[in-house]
């Protein structure tokens, strides 16, 4: 009987009955996924930061007829820090990780033509959040700041008789950007969120890349911790269908994840059309969540490729084990670089990266997010055909004389 | 090809500056069963590994059903069933179909049934125990399936090592009887290694005392017996090597 075939029905009928794995397989992606996203968009606001804005001036003043009082100024604020999600107060409070003081005489000096106003932040050492805290009380203030200059312009104006465009003192130069896709097609917005989804996309490979290097690894030194390699390597069963078999078995792992991982990545995106009623997953198109199967089967594929080797040739079985992690940690340091760069973009020799078929699986998602499914079907095609060569040559490196001697 | 199945000339092993094997030499003929003694240590495993193809040889001849080992090994897998020490099974799949799998991996495609059947009278196991999963057998119930899915196949050549290392009286004597009854009717030509004197002594035709990786005897049990003045090849094998070092 066929010798491939052999493999297949033992290795497919061990898998299916594995079920812990495969549960594992389909269920990571499925899980970590949104919990990424629940972990980025919602943990984040979930967490309070109480914003003290405190009113020490209590006044108004008047820029020609626009009346400004510290009180409306510190109301707006507190408004958009509460809109923002953020516990708001109009008292210093010894819990509060973010203080801004209005000062007295601060509407006096904003009101002037010859002083400048100041408030003071006191900022706690924390967390991201209390820095977001920090970044919207500049954005508000900058937009108070603004509309003051508006003001004192159009009065200025006033006083000196002369008709003017608020917007032709404070700013002279207009500029405007026009975003194009890579092809120089005009770019909506979506398109750039759409992007930075894809790389969101690209690095959840990592989470499909570990059950293939572990199964793999598993697969073969585990028939020799198991004491079943030295008997089925001596029958009539060749290396080559040994291999083929095993990585194929591999392979519809792979094909698991990928699906798993399709099914993750709508629920990353649909996190925030849930919490938020965001229409966010409106711009995962479907041949970019097609791009993330054949790229997560393929990450799987890969990892058993490269993992393949280096486990056929490890002199111990703690050495496969080391080395299928160190694959593992290559492939998410990859994976995570695509997270802020387009890894094929770079300059030689960084250009060289690409020839690690992690960045090209990782650019493939990303070159359809910007619609050039072309360039990313040859990275897939590369990547697929960087595994099969490496598993084909992987059938030459079985020496059973290796595989049964290795320390335990 | 003659009447020998397998012939070991000078054979040596080497793993780094450790010798197991120190130039090995004898000879097998067909339907006989060889027995490989010696304590542990002795060499036996690596000696069995280089004829089952799995190991190469630092240097010496092997030669198998006519065919050099290993350069010529994947003509002879076909005809040759090796049961390693302490071989497991495949603990996901039931007794039956660990006994299919080795069956696909010898016969065509019509004959597995058959070859199944004989695998099944072999265990000498209930079906329905055959029919469950083997991670739920006891040790002994393994060693049969196992011992089966060897013999079933009607190799030309079984090399069988330790077969009894680990069972119970019981299922040690059944082992036993399997491989004199099924080795007798197949015409299986069998070497067989043990630590146990006293199975050696039972089952088989000839032996090979192995000390240090040096045969130190090769011969009938009894002419091995009467040829040192002993009663039992344990004491043979201890007047033989007493006066040798390791």
């Amino acid at each position: 009987m066929g010798d491939l075939y052999t493999v297949l029905w033992k290795e497919t009928k061990e898998m299916v009955r594995d079920r812990k794995t495969l549960l594992m397989v389909i269920l990571t992606p499925i899980i970590t996924l949104p919990f990424m996203g629940f972990a980025v968009v919602y943990l984040p606001a979930a967490q309070e930061v109480v914003v003290s804005v405190v009113d020490e001036d209590l006044s108004e003043a008047f820029i020609g007829n626009f009346a400004i009082s510290s009180q409306s100024i510190s109301s707006f604020l507190r408004d958009y820090l509460r809109y923002f999600g953020f516990a708001v107060s109009d008292r210093e409070l010894e819990v509060a990780q973010v203080v801004l003081k209005i000062p007295a005489g601060f509407v006096s000096n904003l009101t002037s033509y010859e002083h400048q106003a100041s408030v003071v932040v006191v900022r706690k050492l924390g967390s991201p959040r209390v820095d977001q805290a920090v970044n919207y009380v500049e954005m508000l203030l900058n937009h108070v700041s603004k509309k003051v200059s508006e003001a004192k312009v159009l009065a200025l104006g006033e006083i000196a008789g002369v008709n003017l465009r608020t917007e032709a003192i404070l700013n002279p130069i207009a500029t405007k950007t026009v975003v194009l896709t890579p092809a120089g097609a005009p770019a909506e917005a979506e398109e750039s969120l759409r992007l930075q989804l894809s790389r969101v996309l690209a690095l959840s490979l990592v989470f499909v890349t570990t059950p293939a290097a572990s199964y793999i690894a598993d697969s073969l030194i585990g028939e020799k911790e198991r004491r079943t390699l030295e008997k089925l390597l001596s029958t009539p069963i060749s290396r080559s269908s040994f291999i083929l078999g095993k990585s194929l078995v591999a392979s519809f792992i792979g094909l698991v994840g990928g699906v798993s991982s399709v099914v993750g990545g709508a629920l990353l995106f649909a996190m925030p059309t849930l919490l938020y009623s965001s229409d966010v997953i409106r711009y995962v198109s479907p041949e970019v969540l097609a791009s993330l199967f054949f790229s997560s089967y393929i990450s799987i594929l890969t990892s058993l490729s490269i993992s393949l080797p280096v486990v056929l040739r490890s002199p111990s079985i703690r050495a496969a084990s080391i080395s299928s992690a160190s694959i593992i940690g290559v492939a998410s340091v990859v994976y995570l670089a695509s997270l802020f760069i387009n890894l094929d973009e770079l300059k030689m020799p960084l250009a060289m990266v690409l020839a690690v078929p992690y960045a090209s699986l990782a650019s493939a998602i990303i070159r359809v997010s910007l619609g050039e499914s072309l360039r990313a079907a040859g990275y897939l095609l590369y990547s697929l055909a960087f595994s099969i060569s490496l598993i084909l040559i992987s059938t030459k490196l079985l020496d059973p004389e290796r595989m049964i001697s290795s320390r335990p | 090809m003659d009447g020998t199945v397998v012939r070991i000339f000078n054979l040596r092993k080497s793993f780094g500056r450790v010798e197991a094997l120190r130039g090995i030499s004898f000879e097998v003929a067909r339907g006989e069963i060889f027995g490989v003694v010696g304590p542990n240590g002795a060499g036996k495993t690596t000696l069995l590994r280089i004829v089952a193809g799995l190991m190469k040889p630092s240097s010496g001849e092997v030669e198998v059903l006519g065919h050099k080992v290993p350069s010529e090994v994947d003509r002879i897998r076909k005809y040759v069933s090796y049961l390693p020490e302490e071989a497991n099974l495949y603990s996901k799949l039931s007794g039956i179909e660990n006994l299919k799998l080795y069956a696909m991996a010898y016969v065509e495609r019509e004959k597995i049934d058959e070859v199944v059947r004989v695998g099944i009278s072999i265990a000498g196991l209930d079906l329905r125990d055959l029919e469950r999963r083997v991670e739920a057998y006891s040790k002994g119930m393994s060693r049969r399936v196992a011992v089966a899915a060897t013999l079933m196949v009607k190799p030309r050549l079984a090399i069988l090592d330790e077969p009894t290392a680990g069972l119970d009286v019981v299922s040690a004597r059944y082992v036993r009887e399997v491989i004199r009854r099924f080795t007798r009717e197949f015409g299986t030509t069998v070497i067989l290694s043990s630590h146990n004197m006293f199975e050696v002594s039972r089952v088989c035709d000839r032996v090979a005392l192995i000390h240090s990786g040096r045969v130190v005897a090769v011969d009938g049990v009894d002419r091995i017996l009467s040829s040192v003045g002993a009663e039992d090849l344990e004491e043979a094998f201890v007047k033989i090597v007493g006066g040798r070092g390791g």
